[in-house]
């Protein structure tokens, strides 16, 4: 029989529990709704399956107190945590709720978002963020001198040890600005995410300086920032946008991503291919057409689209099997060789890497090297990231050399070339190659001592073009394993998947866990 | 001795002659009217005398003349081997320019590729030396060049941050070559010769130069006025550094009292706030003989990188600059710290911050560079770190500059703050505009805005001083102890000291995904 404290306290839980439910009050939940945003928990229902929510920390309130003495009240501290299941996998979760003071942070809601990282750590299982938070609760006692283990140092410490996805549908501004950025991916919702460092207020006071509308909004930190890696319309489509992600990946680093079954056969022909892409080499073609022929029912889940848009990153699979293609645009300009493609590349590859999710590129760099303005801005360190990383990744790599692959224009970052630990090299009857696709003579900018005949005489081997049957005429020349048919290339593709699925690669010794790789 | 093995001797030493002179002595003549040392006089300059062993010697460029004219080519243009350097064990290698203007051929690849290897084998410190026009690499016909220079920067790649790559670039390097200049963990450049550049078009007259890659591209840690003076630095530099990531730095007897205080400390912020000064007058006060070894000097100066000892022990400074931009944050200055930390972690060099920042810049200029990923990026290298970390908070302490620096939840083992610190997620007036800006409009409708304005920042004030902030033992704007500014050196020495043995694991994974 249950007593009358009992039944006193049982109510006492259940009337917090309702009055979370609509967080700041109704008022404050409408003016949500008519911004075109959702409440933090509609966002979580959306993000998990149906019913799997289960709360923790649903009785936290304020601890702060006001400077001028005035007493607040604050459900779950803004902050709505806990556990479900995406797509039937374990996920934790965190969500601000704007309702409430605006979704800052007080020294309760910090506290629970960063213990909820440190136990998602420990679980295995992947972080998602659902954030709109208009950042540090000023102007309280406790603010300033919040927080026993800030998240920033967790979220970087635990970077690469599960998928930590963070959903941006708000306001994010200073030191605050910095958590999505420590996440794996930033997905932003084009109508209500704004990342900035200084929000218009601040930047002015600060600076003097008004900024545009535009600042800090979802396009902005894809096409200008390459911050953002995807962007959705509304809440939903970007919510739903993160359930379609983490099916590509992992729940930790110890496991590998989740298979799933596909009617498309994985000896599918694709005799298109080869009309697709033209034999004329100054033509440029739209690779993601490439992509769609290739691809498990032509589908792939694509990574900073609109951000340098000359080399594509996107997730797919192929037989069922999850896969990151890497891919140079030849229907953009420019090389896939620049600094912002490089740092695209760079972040892309550390993510397969980490969570042991094979390389799959497809190889056409226009025979052009960057020049000054790149080189200004240190080309050579941002390409020397990607070096690193390819060399010391030991996920499967294989590659496909679609037409043309040089050298210095960067087929050496794109698996172009045996030396630099690609698995499987494929290329097409059409492909040629050269070391170097520069013709740039150094005699006109440096000139100092070098030799009359250098560039008519020993350094023109470098810039000679071969046609991949010369190529692959000499198996010591180590770049072509085979030559393929363009209408073979996704059999190709899964059967290298397949003989390097157990693939086991022990890199020297270090005492640290990195190296010193160029910035 | 017989006539047979004469024989072969008389052969050996004809080799030996043929490769001192290089690609002949017409190409040595260009080399010092270039003001040039060559490949050989170089290493000499670097080794210590005698210690140079040489291998690879007889390889030639074994390939038909590509233009039937043949050429010399002892060593295919590199010199390489085992060398000590102040006594210690390395392994170094040159382009000869003189050979083909130094371009790097099939054999020659494939040389530095078993020598970078045998360096991470041999867990000794690596040293090339480069002055090359290009490369002379091919696919054709079983050449093996393409390869051999893939296979090169990939063991580069294997070995970085288990032994020490110091790159001098003394002439020409572009091409594929030319990432290893920025694959070494350091690299010298030559005021006057050098010539760094990946391929596509120069269209300055400076393009490429020293200056260039050390102003414009962050990519330059010294510059040289003359390859004597280069080969100076790359001494001096691995002075600073250990052998491989097992080691420590060598320790060097300080000519001065490491414990004494120095009083002038105390006048080097100047009175008023808001008026900046140059951090090296605080730097060159704190460190043994005042000596300090500046890196990428003229690249993001208002964030100061290089090495220095503390009580005889080596360590990296950083340190904002408040004499350049106020010693603010942004991408440049985020990328050579992010670097130069790395570098020390790698190879258990301790990392001590000196804090004066305004931090990062806010505006539209730098969010289009993703001035919030740089950031993030420093966070991210910083938490990782497991060498010693020793912050000292200067003065002001404001917002990510904060943290980055090492603030107390990043994980430093020691946070020292003068007594004129002040700790703010940003300037005291900004934060009472944003956030009472209704107590405020009110206020200015009253007549009384300057007294409410001031009522609050008052407060603030009072909170954000380190004698408010320093209660607090559980915040990241916090110290664990507030010091006499004329105590700050032996604070640190005694702080590395503590340090010396300090081994901390970090979470196990693959590999982290740091922000670009």
């Amino acid at each position: 029989m249950v007593g009358r404290v009992m039944d006193e306290a049982i109510q006492r839980l259940k009337d917090i529990r309702q009055k979370n439910l609509t967080g700041g009050g109704p008022g404050a939940v409408e003016r949500q709704h008519s911004r075109g945003k959702m409440t933090a928990r509609e966002r979580i229902e959306c993000l998990m399956d149906p019913g799997t929510f289960s709360e923790l920390g649903s009785c936290v309130q304020t601890t702060g107190r006001r400077i001028d003495g005035k007493k607040s009240d604050a459900p779950c501290d803004g902050a709505v945590i806990g556990t479900g299941k995406v797509a039937g996998r374990s996920v934790a979760v965190y969500a601000s709720d704007f309702t409430v003071y605006g979704g800052s942070i007080g020294t309760q809601h910090l506290m629970k978002c960063a213990r909820l990282l440190d136990m998602a750590a420990g679980w295995g299982i992947p972080m998602v963020w659902l954030l709109d938070s208009s950042g540090g609760r000023l102007g309280y006692q406790d603010v300033p001198t919040a927080g026993v283990d800030w998240y920033f140092a967790l979220e970087s410490r635990y970077s690469g040890l599960i998928p930590q996805i963070n959903v941006l549908m708000g306001p994010c501004i200073a030191g605050q600005a910095y958590a999505p950025t420590l996440c794996d991916f930033l997905l932003m919702s084009r109508g209500t995410g704004n990342l900035w460092l200084g929000g218009p207020r601040m930047v002015e006071a600060a600076t003097s300086e008004r900024i545009g509308n535009d600042v800090g909004g979802a396009d902005y930190h894809m096409i200008y920032s390459g911050t953002c890696d995807v962007v959705g319309d509304n809440d939903l489509e970007t919510i739903k946008s993160a359930r379609a992600l983490l099916s590509y990946l992992p729940s930790s680093w110890r496991e590998k991503p989740p298979r799933r079954e596909t009617s498309d056969d994985p000896c599918r022909l694709a005799p298109e291919l080869a009309d697709m892409v033209p034999d004329d080499y100054n033509l440029g073609y739209d690779m993601h057409g490439v992509i769609k022929l290739l691809v498990d029912d032509g589908r792939y889940y694509e990574i900073k689209k609109e951000y340098a848009k000359n080399l594509i990153t996107c997730f797919c699979r192929f037989n069922g099997e999850v896969v990151g293609l890497v891919a140079s645009n030849p229907g953009e300009p420019g090389s896939i060789l620049e600094v912002n493609s490089c740092d695209k590349y760079y972040r892309f590859l550390q993510v397969l890497d980490a969570y042991n999710i094979p390389l799959v590129t497809l190889v056409d760099t226009p025979p052009f090297v960057p020049g000054e303005d790149q080189e200004a801005l240190g080309l050579l360190r941002h390409g020397g990231k990607i070096l690193d990383v390819y060399a010391t990744a030991t996920i499967p790599k294989i590659s496909v050399v679609i037409r043309e692959a040089y050298g210095d224009a960067g087929s050496i970052i794109m698996g172009g070339v045996k030396g630099m630990g690609v698995d499987l090299c494929y290329a097409w009857p059409i492909a040629r190659f050269a070391v170097e696709s520069s013709e740039a003579d150094y005699r006109k900018v440096y000139g100092k001592g070098i030799e009359e005949d250098a560039y008519t005489g020993y350094l023109n081997r470098a810039r000679e073009r071969l046609d991949v049957f010369e190529v692959a005429k000499s198996w010591t020349a180590q770049v072509v394993d085979e030559v393929i048919e363009p209408g073979e290339t996704r059999k190709k593709i899964i059967e290298a998947l397949q003989i390097t699925a157990n693939k086991n690669e022990k890199l020297p010794p270090r005492a640290k866990r990195h190296g010193t790789s160029p910035t | 001795m017989g006539k047979w093995m004469d024989g072969y001797l008389k052969k050996l030493s004809q080799l030996r002659e043929e490769n001192l002179n290089g690609g002949g002595e017409d190409r040595a003549a260009v080399q010092r009217r270039l003001g040039k040392l060559t490949a050989r006089e170089r290493i000499d300059r670097l080794a210590d005398p005698g210690s140079f062993e040489e291998i690879g010697s007889a390889v030639r460029d074994t390939r038909p003349p590509f233009d039937g004219k043949s050429r010399l080519s002892p060593g295919d243009g590199i010199v390489m081997g085992l060398a000590r350097v102040d006594g210690r064990q390395v392994m170094l290698y040159a382009l000869d320019f003189t050979v083909m203007s130094g371009s790097i051929g099939d054999q020659a690849a494939w040389k530095l590729v078993d020598l970078v290897k045998m360096a991470g084998q041999l867990r000794v410190p690596l040293i090339g030396i480069f002055d090359s026009a290009g490369e002379r690499l091919s696919m054709k016909n079983g050449d093996v060049g393409f390869n051999g220079i893939a296979r090169l920067i990939r063991q580069y790649c294997l070995h970085s941050g288990s032994i020490p790559k110091i790159s001098l670039l003394l002439g020409p390097c572009t091409g594929l070559t030319a990432y290893l200049q920025v694959l070494s963990d350091f690299l010298i450049m030559n005021r006057n010769t050098s010539f760094l550049w990946l391929g596509g078009r120069a269209e300055s007259s400076g393009a490429g130069s020293a200056q260039f890659h050390m102003v414009k591209s962050g990519q330059c840690d010294l510059i040289a006025d003359s390859d004597g003076e280069a080969i100076e630095m790359a001494r001096t530099l691995l002075g600073y550094l250990p052998q491989n990531c097992w080691e420590k730095p060598p320790y060097a007897e300080a000519g001065d009292d490491p414990y004494g205080r120095e009083e002038e400390l105390s006048h080097v912020l100047p009175d008023n706030p808001k008026f900046t000064y140059d951090i090296h007058e605080v730097i060159e006060k704190i460190v043994d003989d005042g000596v300090f070894f500046e890196l990428k000097e003229d690249y993001a100066p208002h964030l100061v990188t290089g090495f220095a000892r503390f009580g005889g022990r080596v360590a990296g400074i950083v340190a904002s600059n408040p004499e350049e931009l106020s010693g603010i944050f942004e991408p440049d200055s985020s990328d050579k710290y992010d670097r130069f930390m790395n570098i020390l972690d790698a190879f258990n060099i301790p990392l001590v911050t000196l804090v004066d920042t305004t931090a990062f810049v806010p505006g539209d200029k730098w969010e289009k560079m993703g001035v919030i990923r740089h950031g993030a990026k420093l966070l991210h290298s910083y938490a990782n770190l497991t060498c010693p970390k020793i912050t000292v908070v200067l003065r002001r302490s404001y917002g990510g500059g904060n943290i980055v620096m090492g603030c107390s939840r990043m994980f430093p083992d020691f946070v020292y703050g003068w007594p004129t610190m002040e700790f703010a997620p940003t300037g005291p007036e900004t934060v009472v505009r944003a956030v009472f800006n209704k107590e405020l409009d009110q206020a200015r409708e009253r007549g009384n805005y300057r007294e409410v304005f001031d009522f609050y920042l008052n407060i603030l004030k009072e909170m954000f001083s380190v004698f408010q902030m320093g209660k607090h033992w559980t915040t990241y704007y916090t110290v664990h102890e507030i010091i006499d500014p004329g105590d700050t050196r032996p604070k640190i020495v005694n702080a590395l000291i503590a340090t010396e043995n300090k081994h901390e694991e970090i979470p196990e994974r693959k590999r982290s995904i740091k922000p670009a």
